[in-house]
C-alpha cells in the first residue's frame, strides 16, 4: 500500500490530465471566447455613443450574458447527472488506499486545472483586451492572481459543499459562493459613495484588478477614454458593472459546477 | 480463517424512505471458494458487494474478509472489484490506465512496465494499448478491467454483473479467462443474470431474495438436495415396477432417486438405451433459482 501523499500526487496528475484532455478546459474556453465575442460587439457599438447610452449598452450587454451564461448553468446541471453515473471512482474507493489521499489528490488536480485556466486566461486577457483596446497598465497578473486564487477557493469549497451530496443544495450554494466572491463589486459600489484619498487611489486599481471578465466591457467603452480617475470610477461603477459582475459570477458558477461534478463522482462512488 | 465471514449484516438505505435491502445475511465461505450471488433485481446484490468495499456503511452486524473487519484499507487489500459498467477514465489510453493504476499499486520503473506489458498481453490488447478507452468495445474494457485487478494479484476477486451487454466471444475470453484465475486460487464473488458464468465458474451459492439470505451452499450439494433423475426416452421406456429407491419424477417418463448408488443401480440393471439423461434432479443454478423463487 503506497503513502498518503503519493496517492495524491498520483491522483492530482490524473484529473489535471483529466481536466486537459477532457471537457472541463473546453467548456470554460467556449463560455469565455463568447462573452469576449458579446462584449466587443456591444463596446464597438458603445464607442460610438456619449457615456450615458454606452452604460445602458453596457447593462444590455450584461443581461445578454447573464442569459447566455444561465442557460450554460442549466445545460451543466444537466451534465452532471450523466457525469456521475460513472464507476471509475468507485472502483479507485475500492483500492486499498487511504482515502484522505484519494479527496487530496482530486482536489490537487482541481487547483492544478485552475491554475492552467488562469494563466491561459491572463494570457488571453492580455492579448484581447491588451491589444485591442490598450490597456495593459497592470491588470493582467492581476487577473492571473484573482482568477487563480478565487479559482482555488471556489474549488476547494465546491468540493466541501459537494459533499451535501444533492444536486439542487450544491447548485444554489455554489452561486452563493460566486456571488460572494464578487461582493468586492458591491463593495466598491458602496465606497465609492463616499470619498476619501485612500478609495482615491485604491478604487481605480480594485476596479481593474477584480472583475476581469465584466470589466473589459466597461473598459473598452466607458473607461477606455477616460484617465483612470476617482471621477471616472465612480461614474463607470454602475449597475452596470454589477450586472456584468452578476455575469461574471455565473461563470465562476458554471466552472464551479463542471469541477462538482467530477468532484461529486468521487463522492457518489463513497456512497456507492 | 474464512475468506468471508458475515454475521447479520444489514443495510438501510438513507434516504427519507427508508428501505431494508440487507437484512440478517449470516454465512461462511471458505478461503479458495467462488461465489455466485444470485437473485432478482433489487435483491440486494450490488449492495452486498458494496458492502464488502466499504463503499456503503454497514447498518446492523458485521463482515470481515480474511479476518479483517469491513471497511477497513487492510480487507481492501483482498479484494480486486469490477464494476457493473467497465468504466476506466475515457481520457487515458488502455497503456496510461494501466499504468495510472499499477502505480497505485506501488510498482514503479521497470517493474510498473514489466505488469503493463503482461496484463495488455494478457488481455489480447497489445495492439490497442495507445487508443483511449473511450474507444473500446465494453468487451475490451472489460478485459481491460480485469487485468487493471490482477496488477497486483489479489485473493478475492468482486465481479458485479461482468457479462452484460459483451458479445459471445468477449464472453468466452472472460470466462476462460476466469476459470485460469481460478485455477491459480483466486477466490471470486459474481452477480449474474447470466447462470452460465456462474456454473462455469462458481463452486457456492448465495440466493438473496428482497434482502434475506434465502438459500446458501455449496452448488453441488444444493443441485442434488432434490436427489437424482433418471429420465427415459418416453413413458413406453419407463420401466413397470418401481425401482429400488425410487419414486415418480417431474415427467411422466423419468423416476426421482433420493440416494445415487440407487439410481446407478437403476441403470446398471436396466436397458441404458432407454435411458434420455441422468442427473441431479435439479439441473442447474436456473432451476435452483426457480425452486426458490416458489417457495
Amino acid at each position: 500500500m503506497i503513502d498518503i501523499l503519493s496517492t495524491a500526487r498520483i491522483i492530482a496528475l490524473s484529473t489535471f490530465k483529466e481536466g486537459l484532455r477532457g471537457r472541463l478546459l473546453f467548456f470554460i474556453f467556449s463560455a469565455v471566447l463568447f462573452i469576449f465575442l458579446l462584449g466587443n460587439i456591444f463596446s464597438n457599438f458603445a464607442d460610438k455613443q456619449n457615456l450615458e447610452l454606452r452604460l445602458i449598452l453596457e447593462t444590455g450587454m450584461a443581461f445578454s450574458a447573464l442569459v447566455v451564461l444561465g442557460t450554460a448553468v442549466l445545460i451543466a446541471c444537466q451534465g452532471l447527472g450523466k457525469h456521475d453515473d460513472s464507476g471509475s471512482y468507485r472502483i479507485m474507493f475500492a483500492m486499498p488506499l487511504n482515502r484522505d489521499g484519494i479527496y487530496l489528490g482530486y482536489l490537487g488536480g482541481l487547483w492544478l486545472t485552475v491554475l492552467t485556466y488562469s494563466i491561459v486566461m491572463a494570457v488571453a486577457l492580455m492579448i484581447v483586451v491588451g491589444y485591442r483596446f490598450d490597456v495593459f497598465r497592470y491588470t493582467i497578473p492581476l487577473h492571473f492572481f484573482t482568477l487563480f486564487i478565487e479559482g482555488m477557493v471556489l474549488s476547494t469549497v465546491a468540493f466541501l459543499f459537494s459533499l451535501s451530496r444533492s444536486n439542487v443544495v450544491s447548485f444554489f450554494m455554489a452561486l452563493a459562493i460566486g456571488i460572494m466572491a464578487h461582493a468586492e463589486g458591491v463593495i466598491i459600489h458602496l465606497a465609492s459613495q463616499s470619498s476619501s484619498i485612500i478609495m482615491e487611489r485604491v478604487v481605480p486599481f480594485l476596479v481593474n484588478a477584480l472583475p476581469a471578465l465584466g470589466s473589459i466591457n466597461v473598459k473598452s467603452s466607458a473607461v477606455r477614454d477616460l484617465p483612470l480617475t476617482w471621477e471616472a470610477t465612480t461614474n463607470c461603477v454602475t449597475w452596470g458593472q454589477f450586472a456584468l459582475g452578476i455575469g461574471h459570477n455565473l461563470l465562476y458558477v458554471f466552472i464551479l459546477l463542471v469541477l462538482i461534478s467530477i468532484v461529486r463522482r468521487f463522492i457518489e462512488a463513497d456512497k456507492g | 480463517m474464512y475468506l468471508i465471514e458475515c454475521n447479520n449484516l444489514g443495510f438501510m438505505t438513507p434516504a427519507k424512505r427508508k428501505a431494508n435491502l440487507l437484512q440478517n445475511v449470516s454465512f461462511t465461505l471458505p478461503q479458495g471458494a467462488r461465489l455466485a450471488l444470485a437473485g432478482g433485481n433489487g435483491a440486494g446484490k450490488s449492495t452486498f458487494l458494496k458492502l464488502l468495499l466499504g463503499l456503503e456503511p454497514i447498518g446492523e452486524g458485521e463482515v470481515s474478509i480474511l479476518g479483517s473487519l469491513v471497511p477497513s484499507v487492510k480487507s481492501r487489500t483482498h479484494i480486486g472489484y469490477l464494476a457493473d459498467e467497465p468504466s476506466p477514465f475515457a481520457y487515458l489510453s488502455g497503456k496510461e490506465y494501466l499504468e495510472l493504476y499499477g502505480r497505485l499499486e506501488g510498482f514503479r520503473g521497470n517493474e510498473l512496465k514489466d505488469k503493463v506489458v503482461k496484463a495488455l498481453s494478457q488481455s489480447g490488447l497489445t495492439d490497442a494499448a495507445n487508443v483511449r478507452t473511450e474507444n473500446y468495445s465494453k468487451g475490451m474494457r472489460q478485459r481491460l478491467e480485469i487485468e487493471r485487478v490482477m496488477l497486483k494479484g489479489r485473493k478475492l476477486i468482486l465481479l458485479d454483473e461482468p457479462l452484460t451487454g459483451l458479445d459471445i466471444e468477449s464472453q468466452l475470453f472472460f470466462k476462460k479467462r476466469l476459470n485460469q484465475l481460478a485455477a491459480d486460487g483466486v477466490s471470486m464473488i459474481i452477480t449474474s443474470h447470466e447462470p452460465s458464468i456462474l456454473e462455469a465458474v462458481a463452486t457456492h451459492i448465495a440466493v438473496l431474495h428482497f434482502g434475506k439470505l434465502a438459500v446458501f451452499g455449496k452448488i453441488d450439494k444444493l443441485l442434488t438436495e432434490k436427489g437424482w433423475e433418471i429420465v427415459y426416452k418416453d413413458s413406453q421406456a419407463v420401466p413397470d415396477k418401481l425401482p429400488k429407491g425410487a419414486k415418480p419424477g417431474g415427467q411422466n417418463n423419468s423416476f426421482l432417486f433420493s440416494d445415487r448408488k440407487d439410481a446407478e443401480t437403476e441403470l446398471k440393471n436396466n436397458m441404458n438405451e432407454q435411458v434420455l439423461s441422468f442427473g441431479s434432479a435439479i439441473k442447474g443454478i436456473e432451476d435452483l433459482m426457480a425452486e426458490v423463487t416458489a417457495k
